[in-house]
């Protein structure tokens, strides 16, 4: 088993569990880690090793079958999709700078300190630079 | 039974069970101490030895006291001797082990709230399906035998064997008789299997990548193999005595009736000594990067360090924080159903000894 097909959740976040698991996963899918036709374990198997309640795991599930990256068919689980990138219009990149700065300053009230909080948004920066 | 093989098989099953207890602290995981999350450096910390120490003192005299009491009514000639020194030696560990557990809570840890999954389907851990059918082919195998030899079952024929060989237990041509010890033993393996497939299907593992991810799985493997072991012994001793009810004439092999179930015994105890829990006695387990505090689940949710109880949890089989193998989620409901089956096969026992008689 490939450490990079790991996903984690913390039950102590204030964020939700689906969304948690569900950001989990679509990093996995963006990064490539996922390919198209890759098989994800059933709801009930992922519930049961992230200790959460099985509908928990099926609305992630939803979640990212509603933005095109999972096909969801009864039997056979959940299946990766290829899914071309939507073009991104006005809203969603005001919605991205948004939750970026909420973000950085929630790290930067928790006490990461600027310079720490830069070297990471500039190692993000230059992975997506280098694709 | 006379007073001196019961009291030799007497000794040796509470000296088996004493020192068990005693060598436990040392196999659990390291962050687990006497059931409570802990940081692992307790252990060599004074606080650490202190507790291990008193723990050791106080099941040494509960061990002789037993030992003692065993002897005594043994040789009084009172048949229950066997079962009530036994039964005052659990009591009295667990008290001890209670005891222990209080004196280990102030020093809690908080367990790690981050918990991780694998995003492939999981691997198939369970023997093949051949081979877990063995103990039931088996079983049906020797049941159409018996139907099929019928007319030369006697009347009344022998299903126990004292230690010296000799039968001292008579079973009638029967139904019952004949075939009890065969539904027994079958609903035995039926249970038996039913927690083999809770464990394989309904645990989670609390590590999923590395040297602690692998000790697990081998440990699970080692834990499923040793229960359908138990599977095979227990049908093959049936098998035998349903056996010798056709050639009732021929002598019992007694020392393997004995044997198999003593070689069985001793297996699992040197597995879970070398593996310990969740494989956490091998090589590099837990000390490998990425090393979490705890076994994911939290200590509110374990009542007296030994039942978890916790009703969000999916999980139906949970690696025990103190002692060898996995225990049930109570609050699972599942866990009535696997009760429900414990308690059908301890009716069946006595529904089969009325079918004997001396």
């Amino acid at each position: 088993m490939s450490d990079t097909s790991i996903i984690q959740i913390d039950t102590a976040s204030s964020v939700a569990i689906y969304e948690q698991i569900a950001n989990a996963i679509r990093a996995h899918l963006v990064a490539g880690r996922l390919q198209p036709g890759a098989l994800l374990p059933p709801v009930r198997e992922l519930a049961l090793n992230l200790g959460v309640h099985h509908n928990t795991v099926a609305e992630a599930y939803r979640t990212l079958a509603r933005e095109g990256w999972l096909d969801l068919r009864r039997k056979r689980g959940a299946v990766v999709l290829a899914r071309e990138a939507p073009h991104a219009t006005a809203a969603a990149e005001r919605r991205f700078t948004r939750h970026l700065g909420e973000l950085t300053a929630k790290a930067l009230a928790d006490g990461v300190s600027p310079a720490t909080a830069a070297r990471h948004l500039e190692a993000i920066a230059a992975r997506l630079r280098n694709g | 039974m006379t007073v001196m093989p019961a009291l030799v098989v007497g000794l040796a099953l509470q000296l088996l069970v004493g020192a068990f207890a005693f060598l436990l602290p040392d196999r659990t995981r390291p962050d687990l101490f006497f059931a409570v999350t802990v940081d692992p450096g307790i252990r060599g910390r004074l606080e650490g030895r202190t507790i291990v120490a008193r723990y050791r003192r106080e099941t040494a005299i509960v061990i002789a006291l037993a030992v003692v009491l065993l002897a005594g009514v043994v040789r009084a000639g009172e048949p229950w001797g066997l079962a009530a020194g036994l039964f005052v030696e659990l009591a009295g560990l667990s008290a001890t082990y209670y005891r222990a557990h209080r004196r280990t809570l102030p020093f809690a840890a908080a367990s790690t709230t981050v918990r991780e999954s694998a995003l492939e389907p999981g691997t198939a851990v369970l023997p093949a399906a051949w081979v877990q059918a063995g103990p039931f082919a088996l079983l049906a195998g020797l049941a159409w035998y018996l139907q099929a030899h019928w007319n030369l079952i006697p009347e009344q024929f022998p299903v126990h064997w004292n230690l010296a060989g000799q039968p001292d237990r008579w079973a009638s041509r029967s139904v019952s008789g004949v075939y009890g010890g065969l539904i027994v033993s079958g609903a035995v393996c039926l249970l038996m299997l039913g927690l083999s497939w809770g464990i394989a299907r309904w645990t989670r593992p609390i590590n999923v990548s590395g040297p602690a991810a692998v000790s697990e799985r081998r440990f699970k493997r080692a834990m499923l193999r040793l229960l359908l072991a138990a599977e095979y012994v227990v049908s093959g001793i049936f098998a035998v005595v349903s056996w010798s009810s056709v050639h009732s004439t021929r002598a019992i092999p007694v020392w393997w009736l004995l044997t198999a179930p003593l070689a069985f015994v001793a297996t699992t105890m040197l597995v879970l000594l070398r593996m310990g829990q969740g494989g956490s006695r091998l090589a590099g387990a837990v000390s490998g990067a990425g090393a979490i505090v705890g076994d994911r689940t939290d200590d509110r949710h374990w009542k007296a360090g030994v039942f978890y109880v916790n009703g969000d949890d999916p999980a139906l089989f949970v690696e025990k924080r103190f002692g060898g193998g996995y225990t049930i989620n109570m609050a699972h409901p599942g866990a009535w159903l696997i009760l429900g089956a414990i308690v059908a096969v301890v009716v069946l026992v006595p529904w089969l000894a009325r079918a004997y008689h001396r």
